[in-house]
């Protein structure tokens, strides 16, 4: 039966009559009867007769009640609880009496405020740590040119396999999809001036210098720099990094290096899949919107494209590689405590890497216009 | 004896060829402190999964004070679930929420209550399995190991669950951790009139606070009074309990 206290004015005092289960499964029910006892400057009777069932939840939202109505003055009797209801009520009281100190002492955990500056700060320190780690980096990798043996082989080309082999569908579809749209919108453009056969040379050569590597970067960020700081976090948070440790291996040897080395290795050769997929579509697109023949297409292409144009967007991709590699390890290695953190990590990850790479296309950029490329 | 809380009938488990359990019987009666022990890969934490709803067993039943639940639904079986607390054998604390926030989420989620006596209640909680309040605002990842299950327990109690399910209460706690665990499991089993039913490897555990010992062999349950079990002629059992280890626990308790 539903909780409920019923009121009844009695010679001099108000009576209330408890009745119901009292129980977690009603509390919310039981929290609304309660407001039938009020303070009237009588002295109040609760009378639990009717009482069936009471728990600890049930027994709390009582007694808070009444406590609240003694402190402000009220005379409350208890009457006829039954020992059946309430075995536990030595056990409840002293347990109630330890919450009423606990309470008084809690105090709720500082509000986390924000200060000016403090974006700033802990950018600069995730930039340090980081720095930290690319050093870290750097001396396992030397360590490991003085020590070819002990690279791990078979991890770098598990990784090899996760990071490219896995990736090279999507990479390649996107590439080609791009490439029929930039062709399709640089035609519609180009041929206004009558100059619609040189957007084979606007859509190869962006693809070759540009949107080939930086699809591939894009995308390997999202698969792989995502899944380094997930795996990497995950372990730590189960103390396998440690487990690492303890069995005289070094996370940064075993870890890092076979997940960094492997973008490094695979990034120019999916790359250069990205870019054959790009050429491809544009020739797709203009062959079948053109009078133009495939044969037709490769000689423009010859002459439209320099091989430098090619070696440009390659030789950018092990830099993109690294950069998307370190920043996903050392996001997974930045990982502490709790879940929360895993999910956290692995968005700036991500984040980061595309930002690294974008930042570096851009010094990129310069650098080559200066070098006159 | 009263009619069981758990009564598991003709369950079958198995793992491709390998049967873990071949109809296998099991009652646990209200009131009562259950012990579970087996050698590991008899499928412990299979049974107790599949008690709990988990794990859908191959053929059998499970029934809950009167519920069938291996053939509930989703809603219904989310309901039969906040009448069982349960203590995961590694706290499965949520790792993001403070102790305090673990033991408040399951009230937020199921009672109509207001913050304050969310808050009010899981103070309570806290204070029942022994924890100091100072605890409350921790994050599990800054607890011990003794107190990470406590707090796991705190918040199995949360909605004042009959029943209790426990996995490894006193695993990785130090002796002394381990028998205040003891006495806290008897304590709220005679204040509260809580059913337990616990998977252990703790011998002191078993013989302190256990009414009645299932033990898992040959993909069966040999259930009974801990004095019954002891005198099982089955081998395995008698290694068990007649290991050192054992004795010296027996001893100890009848030296008490």
């Amino acid at each position: 039966m539903e909780p409920s206290i019923h009121h009844e004015a009695a010679a001099g005092r108000s009576v209330y009559l408890i009745a119901g289960e009292w129980t977690v499964d009603h509390a919310g029910a039981c929290l609304k009867a309660t407001e039938a006892i009020q303070a009237t400057g009588r002295p109040a009777v609760i009378h639990c007769g009717g009482l069936e069932r009471i728990d600890i939840t049930g027994a709390w939202i009582l007694d808070r009640k009444i406590d609240a109505l003694r402190l402000s003055g009220a005379d409350i009797i208890l009457e006829n609880f039954r020992p059946e209801h309430f075995r536990f009520i030595e056990h409840v009281d002293a347990l109630f009496h330890h919450t009423d100190q606990a309470l008084e002492r809690y105090e709720e955990p500082p509000q986390k405020r924000y200060r000016p500056g403090d974006l700033l700060r802990r950018s600069l320190q995730t930039l340090g740590e980081g720095l930290i780690f690319l050093g870290k980096c750097w001396a396992v990798t030397g360590h490991t040119i003085l020590h070819p043996a002990r690279l791990r082989w078979r991890a770098v080309i598990k990784q090899c396999e996760a990071a490219a082999v896995r990736a090279a569908p999507i990479v390649g579809m996107i590439s080609f999809l791009i490439a029929i749209v930039t062709a399709y919108q640089g035609a519609a453009q180009l041929k206004r001036f009558g100059a619609e056969i040189f957007s084979i040379n606007l859509v190869t050569i962006s693809v070759l210098r540009e949107m080939g590597v930086l699809l591939t970067a894009i995308m390997l960020a999202g698969r792989s720099g995502s899944a380094f700081a997930a795996e990497i976090g995950t372990m730590k948070l189960n103390e396998e990094i440690d487990a690492l440790k303890t069995t005289g291996l070094e996370p940064m040897e075993v870890l890092v290096l076979p997940r960094i080395l492997a973008l490094v290795l695979m990034t120019p050769l999916l790359t250069f899949f990205a870019d054959m997929m790009g050429l491809l579509g544009s020739g797709v697109l203009t062959v079948a919107t053109t009078d133009t023949n495939w044969l037709l297409y490769e000689s423009r292409l010859t002459t439209a494209i320099r091989m430098n144009d090619f070696w440009i967007g390659i030789s950018k991709a092990p830099v993109f590689g690294l950069l998307i590699g370190i920043t996903g390890c050392f996001h997974g290695m930045a990982v502490a405590n709790s879940a929360e953190s895993v999910g956290r990590e692995t968005t700036n990850a991500v984040v980061h890497s595309i930002f690294l790479v974008m930042c570096a296309d851009a010094i990129f950029s310069i650098v080559f216009t200066l070098l006159d490329l | 004896m009263s009619e069981p809380i758990i009564s598991a009938r003709g369950l079958v488990n198995r793992f491709g060829e390998q049967f873990v359990h071949d109809r296998l019987d099991l009652d646990v009666y209200p009131g009562e402190i259950f012990g579970i022990v087996g050698a590991s890969g008899t499928g412990k934490s299979v049974l107790l999964r599949t008690l709990l709803g988990l794990h859908q067993p191959e053929a059998g039943q499970v029934s809950m004070a009167g519920h069938d639940i291996c053939g509930l639904g989703e809603a219904a079986g989310r309901n039969l679930h906040r009448h069982w607390g349960v203590m995961y054998q590694n706290g499965a604390l949520f790792s993001g929420l403070t102790v305090i926030e673990n033991i408040e989420m399951p009230m937020a989620e199921y009672l109509y209550l207001p913050e304050e006596v969310v808050h009010e209640l899981a103070m309570i909680k806290l204070g029942m399995v022994g924890l100091p309040d100072s605890a409350a605002n921790k994050f599990p990842a800054e607890l011990s190991g003794g107190m990470v299950k406590r707090a796991g327990l705190a918040r199995a109690l949360a909605l004042d669950p009959p029943l209790l399910f426990l996995d490894e209460p006193t695993s990785g706690l130090d002796p002394i951790a381990a028998d205040g665990f003891d006495r806290l499991i008897l304590g709220l089993r005679s204040q509260l009139g809580l059913t337990v039913v616990m998977v252990t490897h703790d011998l002191d555990t078993l013989f302190n606070t256990c009414d009645r010992i299932g033990v898992l062999v040959d993909q069966h349950m040999v259930a009974g009074k801990p004095v019954d079990i002891m005198h099982n002629p089955n081998p395995w059992i008698q290694e068990y309990f007649g290991g050192h280890r054992a004795q010296r626990a027996l001893t100890a308790l009848t030296k008490i």
